[in-house]
């Protein structure tokens, strides 16, 4: 198990660097910094103080050391656009982002697998219907919609709940609900799928061939082996939403680190851009090797590879 | 000598979309304290629905029918879930085809083999597990108290059925169900397991129902045979006498496919039934085998045969009027 961490996370490694330089790189093939950083009636004076300024006429190795160096410090650079440094923007976005996808992660997991693990040991009745039914809308309805009904709904007529903001725990209930109704029917699905695949099996026949309850039959026997998929799938999911979840961020004025990728690419901010795809890389990276983790946990087989 | 099982007219039937499938249609069975009763027949039959009836395992969609299923004295059909869980696993128990697939990849075999008698029981971890290295030491798995923290994706094929009878056996069952224990197991390892579930048999005096469809295994441990043929059973006698006196037109072909080494010329025509098994969805008319028959009279096309006893004795009984005396008296 140790060995398969050890590999898991020089794999992760590899991959967290591959990102960064890919990252630099994309930027810098966009044009020419200095050009679009100085603005459209800049001279040309101006543009080789602003090259030599940000430190853009050295070698481009140099300069993605030089960036490299910095990020691993957690250093990077300051905005060009707000008047702070790129690490204290993304400090105060991070938590709210993180907050809002583990909440939606969180809602969409509790629902997901139980509806999945009833929709499938009762197969074909009402009970499967109605869960395929939540699905199908969930997955055909574009999430702004939704959190725009939700506002009108829980916000403005009941007015139970703050409509926009990110001051109070309060703030975050609908765009959570949003967001989550929007990851809860591929986990559902994929519960569902891997629940009827198991239920089937050989291995659950031996079990019940012991006399074994009918809840040990699923909760030990069945739903270790279902689940597995289903984390793997999460954790894409929660990275997704990091990355992702613009749209809710905007609907619901949240300040979060999708907002903030958002300005800082209309503005030509290319410092934070490349801040904000590299940290939403390396969480992603981190949440593949935690699936992998928690998988290879769940089934002895992984531990192998 | 006194049965451990009893069961008469047992009927499953599955809805299909063309109609019901009547997989098994009306088998009378009995299985005598610690003897080996093989059932034969070919794939398709209802050979394993019966099994899987009298272990309760069927899907909820099967229907099962039976004038009397009696385990021990008790009547399995009116057993409430928890005391049908409580009989099956503790007091029969089934070891399947598929050891490949037939143990959980996720959980460590001693956590399968203890989980039944735990339950069960109510024995203690530590009693479950000395019994579970008991067990494997005697159904030949080398480094038992090792295997218990293993998974089965680490053993071979061979060594998970030997698991797989190890873990049958745990709470000392009265009846052990194999359905087909040894078909997917190399040649030398299938002789190694048959073996191995007849000495434990006679050791531990355990009653097994072997499922199979080759009567080359049925000669080497059976003590009494049912033959069975589209859900129903033609012929049943003791080995002894099945293999020397076959009567049933279907047994005399099965047999008469077996080629005999020293006694089947090289090059010489191997004999096979001809014709296909009939549909089982639905109603047959007359006698299920009679299109495959060598013997068959007209008769034998509306005449449903009954089981009758051969000779008058109840040991050899053959579903067929024209084997048994019966029918040329009565033409």
């Amino acid at each position: 198990m140790l060995v398969f961490i050890f590999r898991r996370l020089l794999v992760a490694f590899s991959v967290a660097i591959t990102v960064s330089v890919v990252s630099f790189m994309l930027l810098h093939l966009s044009g020419d910094l200095a050009i679009s950083i100085a603005g459209p009636e800049s001279t040309a004076e101006q543009v080789e103080q602003i090259r030599i300024d940000f430190g853009l006429d050295k070698p481009m190795v140099y300069q993605y050391f030089d960036w490299l160096w910095g990020a691993v410090q957690l250093d990077f650079g300051r905005s060009y656009y707000f008047q702070d440094t790129v690490m204290s923007l993304i400090s105060e976005r991070l938590p709210v982002t993180l907050t809002l996808g583990a909440l939606a992660l969180g809602l969409a997991t509790v629902i997901a697998i139980p509806l999945g693990v009833i929709a499938a040991i009762k197969q074909d009745t009402w009970i499967d219907r109605l869960a395929l039914t939540i699905a199908v809308i969930g997955q055909a309805m574009p999430s702004f919609w939704f959190a725009l009904t939700l506002i009108v709904i829980f916000a403005v007529n009941l007015q139970w709940l703050p409509a926009g903001g990110n001051e109070s725990w309060q703030h975050f209930v609908l765009p959570a609900i949003a967001l989550g109704y929007y990851a809860m029917p591929a986990m559902m699905r994929l519960t569902r799928t891997g629940m009827l695949e198991v239920l089937n099996s050989d291995y659950i026949r031996t079990a019940r061939s012991k006399g074994l309850n009918e809840s040990t039959v699923i909760f030990k026997h069945a739903l270790r082996n279902a689940v597995i998929p289903v984390v793997a799938l999460a954790a894409v999911e929660l990275g997704f939403m990091l990355g992702g979840s613009v749209v809710i961020e905007s609907v619901f004025s949240l300040k979060g680190l999708g907002q903030l990728a958002w300005d800082a690419i209309t503005r030509n901010d290319y410092p934070v851009v490349q801040a904000v795809v590299l940290i939403i890389a390396v969480f992603y990276i981190l949440l593949t090797f935690l699936a992998d983790v928690i998988n290879a946990m769940l089934d002895p087989r992984l531990r192998v590879r | 000598m006194k049965r451990i099982l009893e069961v008469k007219n047992l009927q499953v039937s599955l809805p299909t979309p063309n109609g019901d499938l009547r997989a098994v249609r009306g088998i009378d069975l009995h299985v005598n304290k610690g003897e080996m009763l093989c059932i034969v027949g070919e794939s398709g039959c209802g050979k394993s629905m019966t099994s899987m009836a009298l272990m309760g395992l069927l899907p909820k969609r099967a229907e099962v029918i039976a004038e009397a299923m009696y385990f021990d004295g008790m009547d399995l059909l009116s057993l409430s879930k928890k005391e049908r869980n409580q009989v099956r696993g503790m007091r029969m128990s089934m070891i399947f085809q598929e050891p490949m697939t037939s143990l959980n990849p996720s959980y460590t075999l001693g956590n399968q083999l203890c989980e039944g008698i735990i339950k069960h029981k109510k024995v203690s971890k530590d009693e479950a597990k000395k019994r579970a290295v008991y067990l494997l030491e005697r159904a030949g798995v080398p480094y038992p108290e090792k295997r218990l923290d293993q998974y089965p994706h680490q053993l071979s094929g061979g060594l998970r059925q030997r698991v797989m009878i190890a873990m049958a056996l745990m709470c000392e069952p009265d009846l052990i169900i194999a359905d087909e224990p040894t078909t997917a197991l190399d040649v030398t390892i299938q002789a190694q397991i048959l073996r191995l579930i007849r000495e434990l048999q006679q050791e531990f005096g355990t009653a097994v129902i072997f499922i199979t469809h080759d009567l080359g295994v049925v000669a080497r441990i059976a003590d009494r045979v049912a033959v069975m043929y589209a859900g129903q059973v033609v012929e049943t006698a003791s080995a002894k006498d099945l293999f020397a006196d076959p009567q049933h037109p279907y047994t005399k072909g099965l047999l008469n496919c077996i080629p005999i080494p020293g006694k089947t010329l090289p090059g010489s025509h191997l004999e096979s039934i001809p014709g296909v098994v009939p549909s089982l969805i639905g109603e047959l008319k007359g006698c299920a085998f009679e299109n495959r028959c060598s013997v068959s009279i007209g008769e034998c096309c509306y005449r449903s045969p009954r089981l009758e006893n051969h000779l008058g004795s109840e040991a050899h009984q053959v579903r067929c009027p024209i084997a048994t005396a019966s029918f040329q008296e009565a033409v």
